[in-house]
């Protein structure tokens, strides 16, 4: 808890640090969520494809 | 059961989906036990100030974008001599994974350089080796996306892979080969670690917790690429 | 021989020629890579004196001389201090701000020209070690050198 208090004090570095975490996750949220967008996309068009050519 | 059915991409499928909740729930768990480790179990660095915490996620995302490397290059072997479709279907998964970590790391160290060296970048041997790496899993992405056949863009990123593969010496060696601004290697040498035990806590539980959302991200696009192959051969076969 | 066979032998002939390439051109090519040049090789060196260049070093204890100056109304600060190997240094002169991790007895890297001997700088960079420890622990450390020495 003291460590955090003085990196919450530490008004030079906190910026730095920050915006590098908060970049750092939002590259890989926006890679996870795009390849689950793209997983659900597939899987529809599994299902239709495999309706249409087996009946 | 057998791990050598694993390379059929059906049982390969089945067993994704089972280890995939465990991989993707441990990923998040040892994410906030990295997080609370790096903001509130670390001190300040004695030089650096409290600008070192950019190093628990800084050091892990290259030593993936290294490692995701690895894993491409043995895919893209794999598949130009065996021609075995799985190693293709998991080195098409992995770039876009390994440019991110790759993105990640030169974004982060330019943030860290900026409070500690004064500069965003500089042109030296560790940092250009790296953006060099970006550029090939970019490169990657391109070729094996820009035919009409997938399975001519699969071989020529192969032969890409196996190419570029040169540069991962060249940036895990730079910074003793060369005088570089970057500081040399503290964790994978032959010595002890040069990191106090209580700064290795948090960039163990982070470089962890990165490896496994790299797993959870390479299993939903792995799944992903085999279903868009079986499309392609249910069509082709009507 | 079985069609795997051969592929596998003309892929490792063609990957060992290729990486065997690599390695004359990377040999040959290492001098042109390096960042910057120590004081020893700059003083070894006497031909590269007059294009803009990098030296890289540690700041010598007590070498740092800092003062104000006055250049187009603006307060600026010039910095005198020199840069070691611990057998050659170099004199180096700069005018402007400073990285927060610039301290004597640390790594230092500068950009800039040689004139009259005197290294006149551009850029000043930090450059800092591979080691990593709380300001507790460096302090003890600091302490035991010390009783150790006297």
């Amino acid at each position: 808890m003291e460590n955090f208090l003085t990196f919450l004090n530490s008004d030079k570095y906190i910026t730095y640090v920050c915006s590098s975490y908060l970049i750092c996750f939002f590259g890989l949220l926006i890679l996870k969520i795009s390849s689950h967008i793209k997983e659900k996309k597939v899987i529809k068009e599994y299902t239709d494809i495999k309706r249409k050519y087996e009946s | 059961m057998n791990f050598f059915n694993l390379s059929s991409p059906n049982k390969f499928q089945k067993f994704s989906k089972r280890i995939y909740p465990w991989v993707s729930y441990g990923s998040i768990m040892f994410l906030f036990i990295g997080l609370f480790f790096s903001f509130f179990k670390s001190p300040p660095d004695y030089l650096q100030g409290e600008s070192v915490r950019i190093m628990y996620i800084h050091v892990p995302a290259a030593w993936l974008s290294l490692q995701i490397y690895v894993v491409m290059a043995i895919c893209s072997f794999v598949s130009l001599v065996y021609r075995h479709s799985l190693a293709d279907i998991i080195s098409r998964s992995c770039a876009p994974i390994g440019a991110t970590f790759t993105f990640i790391t030169l974004i982060t160290g330019s943030i860290w350089g900026k409070p500690t060296w004064g500069a965003w970048w500089v042109w030296d041997a560790r940092l250009t080796s790296e953006l060099i790496l970006f550029f090939i899993y970019i490169g990657h992405m391109i070729v094996s996306n820009s035919y009409e056949d997938y399975r001519k863009g699969d071989k020529n990123a192969a032969i890409l892979t196996l190419v570029g593969i040169v540069n991962l010496p060249i940036i895990k060696w730079s910074v003793d080969w060369w005088n570089t601004l970057h500081q040399p290697a503290s964790i994978m040498k032959l010595d002890t670690p040069s990191i106090d035990s209580e700064m290795l806590t948090p960039l163990f539980f982070m470089a962890i917790s990165f490896f496994l959302i790299f797993l959870s991200i390479m299993l939903t696009r792995i799944s992903t690429e085999i279903m868009v192959r079986k499309i392609e051969i249910i069509k082709s076969n009507f | 021989m079985k069609a795997k066979n051969k592929r596998l032998m003309i892929i490792i002939s063609l990957l060992a020629t290729f990486f065997l390439g690599c390695i004359l051109l990377f040999l040959n090519l290492r001098e042109n890579l390096i960042y910057f040049y120590s004081p020893t090789e700059i003083n070894e060196s006497k031909t590269t004196k007059t294009e803009k260049i990098r030296v890289g070093g540690m700041v010598s204890k007590g070498s740092v001389k800092r003062e104000l100056i006055m250049r187009d109304n603006e307060k600026l600060e010039k910095i005198n201090f020199e840069i070691t190997d611990f057998e050659n240094s170099v004199q180096v002169n700069y005018i402007g701000i400073l990285p927060d991790l610039f301290k004597e007895e640390q790594g230092v890297v500068v950009e800039g020209i040689f004139k009259n001997q005197i290294f006149l700088a551009s850029k000043v960079l930090a450059k800092h070690d591979e080691n990593y420890m709380p300001p507790e622990i460096k302090k003890m450390q600091l302490l035991k050198d010390n009783n150790d020495g006297s």
